[in-house]
């Protein structure tokens, strides 16, 4: 541990200089004034959707203007609550709030606060042709400028087993297997548990399961398809978004992903969003929210600058999440300047699917487990 | 609207297109992030900075990884990743030693928890995800590059198939392998992921339910997958092999499976993907769990090195797989077949391949037993050629067993020909017979190598048929002793039609000739398989992928 501590601090002090020179115009404290005084180490464990974030040498830049040098390590959300000595890390970030929910049952006493400084929504990183044949069937729909995948009709469509060879005007899209998202593995990964909550509110009628009877029912019977028939599946969230990127939405039709994924790579790397490429919104929808856990005053700095400095908003809003608060102007801000459509503004998701209990979750994830 | 399949170099356009592209939009990143394994057991041995500097701002080498080696399991398939490799060893102070095994193998070796590796460098970890062990013994995996296994069919083969104008279905590649209108080489699935991800593609689109394939639908496409094999006419243990053996000798058949990377190098292929879809290998760089901070560190470092934009350009460029720095050909339909996601379908598919479908091997062995093989060596022998015996073997290595319907001669050999057994397996897959003949197998007499050859391949010609693989192998631990000499031998061979094109694999051991081993593979389009470590069990079953 000592020597990889010892590796974190030369490292940092690399991406300090480069965050100094980079980000040092805009942030609203300059950060030649932290190099002389002594960094606070903070530690924290986040969900690996962030790491581009924390580690953005802007974002450790502004860390440094308050005194702070955080360090980070990633963990799946949903295992954050049963890590060993998570608690003795001064915050934890996990990418929704069942998760921390999960968390905070478990370490209760250790937690000083909890804050949601940012979120994204679940999308569906697909294409033209693909939303074109969806539209025809009554599963897609385009309004204001923005896809939306209707829910309850996709997922009729996996119950039939319909191919997208069995939809009317497949000829754009002529592929015999099954109608069916790609998602990580709901044994290892937010995302797909979101995927999993989303799915389950749909088919019980847009309603919370809330009993651990029905919701075993329900995963044997409709939700453990939804894996099942993907086949292999990845671990982890950049996983099927990388095949995406590469491989192309003829390849890999409907990709399930956070939207802040898509934002970041057309802000970013916007070469490797080609012309064919688009981001849809399942309807309902469901929220990825990013809640920062603290157990140590050292935690809760970080909680603040990540809710209240507005240059960090606009670092946050750069990776592609939604800021909540007083800063939540910054993402269609940055959206605008990046002249990026396709979007759904704030305030347009009306209907926004809730996620079960992690004890109903739970009983989910393990029927559909055993079913592997 | 037809989807356009027949393509080869224009990838190398999209690459060049890619270049531009990539420099005009060189705009600062984010350090890439890897892929953080998120299962539910919480490990502190795979915790990762997150805060890595930009590497590539620091062209030195890193102090907190200079010194360490990295000891990998990889794939055959990345020896072509050698000089970036080495680059990343110059610029990163680090050391990687690769050993190289078959994905199948080498996935069973790391998760039976054997072998002393810090990481695997396999083409895909598909099959390791099916077992359970995965999450306790693996920490961190990360996609390097990615393609597809798809078929080459010779450019003239293709236009009068018509396949270079439209993609045909696997059921009508089925067809056209069935009618004889399409011989084609594959590599064994056993071996090599490729040849497994083509037999896994097939048996998929083949079963027709359009989701991932289960074991009850092995048994309904067996009779598919028979009359698909009958277009075999080339087998290998590699895929890298299997493009050599091509490129020697491409008269026997009209194409290969094999990667989209390997096609794209051939401008005589046409690079044809089945409309229902491939399935791609994405070689996941992965490490290990518990294999302490140093070794982490320099996994972190090498995946950022491979990452890197320069580098996923150089990588696309030199191996003509795709990587983040190639975007997809959007005018081009490929779809991807679910791999399955249980591990009991994976065997029985590949079992039945073995046991039922694939035309079965016509196997002559040549066994030197000449008196400088008593003692250890005689036992090693044994021990090699009864490990292809061991029918209760778990995992892949049960598949290496002699197979039934398998036809099996021994010729031992010394001064003149000591014994001959001929073995044929019945359905039972009883091997008692071979083992008893082998374990009475002892050393005496000298090294008749040449002329005992020449009775073997006749044998092996004798039963030669278009339903069956036939070939030879050859062991001695010796130079040849007696006439004819290799000379002799492949004068004899020239004037010998109905021997040749059955391949001879010999096996380098002792004191045997690599120069006058290596003109007989070369003379009968066989390989040379080198035990010179000793380790002849280990050749024997690499082998077995050949026959």
């Amino acid at each position: 541990m000592v020597l990889i501590l010892a590796a974190v601090v030369v490292a940092g002090a690399i991406a300090l200089g480069q965050g100094a020179e980079a980000g040092g115009e805009s942030a609203a404290h300059d950060a030649s004034d932290a190099q002389g005084q002594q960094l606070t180490v903070v530690h924290g464990v986040i969900g690996s959707e962030k790491e581009s974030l924390f580690s953005d040498p802007e974002a450790q830049a502004i860390f440094n203007s308050y005194g702070l040098d955080v360090q980070v390590t990633t963990s799946g959300s949903w295992a954050m609550a049963e890590r060993a000595g998570i608690e003795e890390s001064d915050f934890a970030s996990p990418s929704s709030e069942i998760s921390a929910a999960h968390l905070v049952d478990v370490h209760g006493g250790a937690v000083l606060s909890t804050t949601r400084p940012f979120y994204s929504p679940l999308a569906v990183a697909t294409g033209d042709a693909v939303l074109s044949v969806l539209e025809q069937n009554g599963i897609a729909e385009r309004r204001d400028g923005v896809w939306y995948l209707d829910m309850a009709a996709y997922l009729d469509a996996v119950a039939n087993g319909r191919r997208w060879t069995d939809l009317a005007g497949s000829d754009a899209y002529p592929s015999s297997r099954n109608v069916m998202i790609t998602t990580t593995d709901v044994r290892s990964s937010n995302s797909a548990l979101m995927y999993l909550s989303l799915s389950s509110y749909v088919l019980n009628g847009y309603a919370v399961i809330t009993s651990e009877d029905a919701a075993r029912q329900q995963a044997t019977d409709s939700l453990a398809r939804l894996f099942l028939d993907q086949g292999y599946s990845q671990s982890s969230s950049s996983g099927p978004w990388e095949s995406f990127l590469s491989k192309g939405p003829m390849n890999q039709p409907l990709t399930l992903i956070y939207e802040s994924q898509y934002l970041e790579a057309q802000m970013n790397e916007p070469s490797r969003v080609t012309s064919s490429m688009r981001i849809c919104y399942p309807a309902p929808t469901i929220f990825s929210d990013h809640v920062v856990v603290a157990f140590s005053e050292a935690g809760q700095k970080v909680q603040d600058v990540l809710e209240n400095d507005p240059d960090m908003a606009r670092v946050i809003a750069r990776h592609g999440f939604r800021v909540n608060g007083a800063n939540s102007a910054a993402f269609s801000e940055q959206v605008g300047v990046a002249g990026l459509t396709g979007y759904a503004a704030d305030g347009t998701f009306i209907d926004a699917a809730q996620a079960p209990s992690y004890e109903v979750a739970d009983v989910m994830l393990q029927t559909i487990e055993a079913l592997y | 609207m037809t989807a356009v399949v027949a393509h080869s170099r224009s990838r190398a356009l999209a690459v060049l297109l890619a270049l531009v592209c990539a420099l005009v939009c060189a705009v600062a990143l984010p350090a890439c992030s890897r892929d953080e394994v998120a299962e539910p057991a919480p490990d502190d041995a795979r915790e990762q900075p997150a805060t890595n500097p930009d590497p590539s701002s620091d062209p030195e080498a890193d102090p907190d990884v200079a010194g360490t080696t990295l000891r990998v399991l990889a794939g055959s398939e990345i020896k072509d990743m050698l000089p970036i490799l080495e680059d990343a060893q110059a610029e990163l102070g680090i050391t990687v030693e690769l050993t190289y095994q078959g994905t199948l193998d080498g996935t069973e070796t790391v998760m039976a928890g054997e072998g002393d590796f810090d990481a695997t460098w396999f083409p895909s970890n598909a099959y390791m995800t099916l077992f359970d062990e995965k999450s306790a013994l693996v920490s961190e995996e990360a996609s390097i590059m990615r393609t597809p296994v798809v078929l080459g069919v010779k450019r003239d083969r293709a236009a009068e198939l018509g396949w270079d104008e439209k993609s045909p279905t696997w059921a009508e590649v089925v067809d056209a392998a069935a009618s004889g209108e399409f011989a084609y080489g594959m590599s064994s699935p056993v071996s090599s992921n490729s040849g497994f991800s083509a037999l896994v593609e097939l048996a998929t689109a083949i079963s027709g339910t359009g989701a991932a394939i289960t074991a009850a639908d092995v048994d309904v496409v067996a009779s598919d997958l028979t009359r698909f094999a009958q277009g075999q006419a080339l087998t290998s243990g590699s895929s890298g092999w299997l493009m050599e053996a091509y490129d020697k000798d491409s008269s026997a058949v009209d194409g290969v499976f094999n990667y989209e990377s390997l096609i794209l190098q051939d401008p005589d292929l046409v690079e044809v993907i089945p409309q229902d879809g491939v399935i791609t290998a994405d070689y996941p760089l992965t490490l290990l769990s518990g294999r302490g901070e140093k070794v982490e560190a320099a996994y972190g470092a090498l995946v950022d090195y491979l990452r890197r934009d320069d580098v996923q350009q150089r990588i696309a460029e030199e191996t003509f797989r795709r990587t983040d720095a190639t975007t997809p050909d959007d005018e081009r339909m490929v779809f991807e077949i679910p791999f399955p996601n249980r591990i009991a379908t994976v065997r029985a598919l590949l079992s039945s391949w073995v046991a039922e479908v694939r035309k079965p091997a016509n196997m002559v062995f040549q066994i030197d037993t000449s008196g400088s093989m008593g003692g250890a060596r005689l036992d090693a022998l044994k021990a090699a050629l009864l490990s292809l015996t061991e029918t209760g073997a778990d995992g892949t290595a049960a598949l290496l067993t002699f197979q039934p319907r398998e036809m099996i001669r021994f010729v031992e050999f010394a001064s003149g020909i000591k014994s001959e057994k001929d073995l044929v397996v019945g359905e039972d897959g009883n091997l008692a017979g071979v083992s008893s003949y082998v374990n009475g197998l002892s050393a005496l007499g000298g090294t008749a190598l040449y002329g005992t050859l020449q009775h073997a391949l006749e044998l092996a010609a004798q039963t030669r048929a278009d339903d069956n693989v036939t070939s030879v192998v050859l062991f001695s631990d010796g130079e040849n002793t007696d006439a004819p000499g290799i000379d002799g031998f492949a004068q004899w061979y020239e004037a010998n039609e109905a021997v040749q094109g059955i391949p001879v694999y010999a096996i380098l051991f002792g004191e045997a000739s690599a120069d006058e081993m290596g003109r007989l593979a070369e003379l009968t389009g066989g390989r040379v398989f080198d035990a010179g470590d000793g380790d002849l069990t280990a050749a024997f079953k690499e082998i077995r992928g050949y026959l």
